[in-house]
């Protein structure tokens, strides 16, 4: 059986997803399990002849299925069986159109394509049918029944049509013709529901008795037993296409067994082996590939510890130069008796990246040059203050006070600091120049001065 | 009794035998599958209308 997959049409057979689109196809199969089941049991009904539980079947099952071209095919005998050769055709058509290779309904059209008479036959009888139904719904019973009797000639087994004549029959109180009419559809479909209401309606009847408008009929009947010119018993014809059918479908199924199946399980195999081959050599890649970048991260590592080393080792060296050459500088300076240039370049260089006699002439260097750039400080500032330039003042005297001066210029540079700021409005400032030094050099001139100072600023 | 008017609405015409082909429809080929498919298109469609 067929089975095609809803996303994306392929083929599918029995297989859980499909080939083409790798969607998960389960539930269809679950479906097409269903549609299997209902043309066996619909091909069981065949089997006995119950054609209306057949075609109840085998509907269904095309219903689950369309491409369940089995149960299509024996949907169209059971039409044919029941004189429907239209919708037969139409079920063998359909069919065929699904499934082009190896179906059984190409065989079927063939056949009826090949009798001519048949499908002429059952076209008129089928039209007869159609035009006596028309009559009876607008209540013209007996122009129908000769419809409805000509059809059942020309195709006996044209059940609708004989359910029908049964009905008029029934209608008219003709029992005993009713009953004939349903026991031929019974006979053709025992599970027949149509026929088996009737057929209960009329037992209710005493049907042997003879109603006077039958009589007529029962005599002539019983002078001369009508017979078909030809009695066409279709019983092994179905039988014939149900075991072709069977035949066809084991042969398709021992194909599949014996030859397809193997070939598909090797080449899932192959594929599943492939597969597993392809992800231990991608793993075994990603191994070194990460194995590789672990060590390039280690060296990098290193790499760059050492360079930052190198550069600290660069810099120092860089540093301890440029110290050197400060030292160099600020020598030069002392030789030129530059005191003040000779302080500020000392005053810049790092002792602790001096060598150590580089250090020693450092501390030498400081040691002739602080105390001597103090008092010329102290002087620039003091000749400054007394031209009133407060500001160059300040800067010089501040100066002095980093150059360790000695003890006599640090209290003149602090009394003239604080007379600067007494200029500046800097009360605060200017009071603490003079209290450190009342506090840290008593007895001295520039102590007596600053006393009055802070007076002044106090009254 | 049989009721003839009703049981006579239980019979339809039959397909006539001439241009069988050009009256199978769509519905002739349609199966659960497709119905469900078709549910499920609708559905989606339904879901798109009401986000929007």
């Amino acid at each position: 059986m067929e089975g095609r997959c809803p996303y994306c049409g392929e083929l599918i057979y029995e297989r859980p997803y499909c080939l083409n689109c790798k969607r998960d196809v389960r539930w269809v199969q679950k479906i097409y399990t269903i549609s299997k089941a209902y043309f066996y049991k619909g091909y069981q009904e065949a089997e006995n002849h119950h054609l209306t539980s057949a075609e109840i079947y085998l509907k269904k099952a095309v219903y689950y299925n369309k491409y369940n071209s089995a149960a299509r095919n024996l949907l169209g005998l059971i039409y044919y069986e029941s004189g429907k050769i239209s919708l037969a055709l139409k079920e063998w058509i359909i069919s065929e159109a699904i499934l082009k290779e190896d179906n059984f309904a190409t065989h079927y059209i063939k056949q009826i394509q090949e009798q001519p008479k048949l499908l002429v036959t059952a076209k008129d009888s089928i039209h007869l049918y159609n035009k006596a139904l028309l009559y009876l719904q607008q209540g013209n019973e007996d122009v129908a029944i000769i419809r409805l009797k000509k059809a059942v000639s020309l195709n006996p087994n044209l059940v609708e049509a004989r359910n029908l004549l049964a009905l008029c029959y029934i209608k008219g109180k003709q029992f005993f013709k009713a009953n004939e009419q349903i026991k031929e559809v019974l006979r053709i479909d025992p599970t027949n529901p149509k026929a088996l209401t009737y057929y209960k309606e009329v037992s209710k009847e005493d049907i042997e008795k003879i109603m006077p408008y039958e009589i007529e009929y029962v005599p002539r009947q019983s002078k001369k037993q009508v017979q078909p010119a030809k009695i066409i018993n279709r019983g092994p014809t179905l039988a014939k296409y149900v075991a072709n059918f069977i035949v066809g479908a084991l042969c398709m199924f021992c194909v599949q067994t014996a030859l397809i199946l193997p070939n598909e399980i090797q080449n899932y195999k192959s594929d599943l082996f492939k597969a597993k081959e392809a992800e231990e050599k991608l793993e075994k890649l990603l191994q070194e590939e990460k194995l590789m970048n672990e060590e390039m991260i280690a060296q990098l590592k290193a790499d760059n510890e050492k360079i930052m080393k190198e550069k600290a080792s660069a810099e120092l060296n860089a540093s301890k130069i440029a110290q050197k050459t400060k030292l160099t500088e600020a020598n030069q300076y002392y030789l030129e008796k530059d005191w003040i240039k000779a302080a500020d370049t000392l005053y810049n260089i790092a002792a602790s990246l001096l060598e150590e006699e580089d250090a020693l002439i450092y501390a030498n260097l400081k040691q002739e040059v602080y105390e001597r750039a103090a008092s010329k400080l102290y002087e620039e500032g003091y000749s400054q203050y007394r031209i009133k330039d407060f500001v160059n003042s300040r800067v010089s005297l501040e100066k002095a006070l980093v150059y360790e001066p000695t003890e006599a210029v640090l209290r003149k540079t602090l009394y003239y600091l604080g007379c600067i700021e007494k200029e500046n409005a800097n009360i605060e400032k200017a009071k603490y120049y003079f209290e450190k030094v009342v506090k840290e050099y008593p007895q001295t001139n520039e102590s007596s001065w600053s006393s009055n100072q802070l007076n002044a600023l106090n009254s | 009794m049989i009721d003839f008017k009703k049981e006579l609405e239980r019979y339809k015409s039959i397909l006539d035998v001439e241009h069988i082909e050009d009256k199978i429809d769509r519905e002739d080929m349609k199966d659960l599958i497709d119905v469900l498919k078709e549910f499920n298109k609708a559905e989606e469609k339904h879901k798109f209308g009401e986000d929007q």
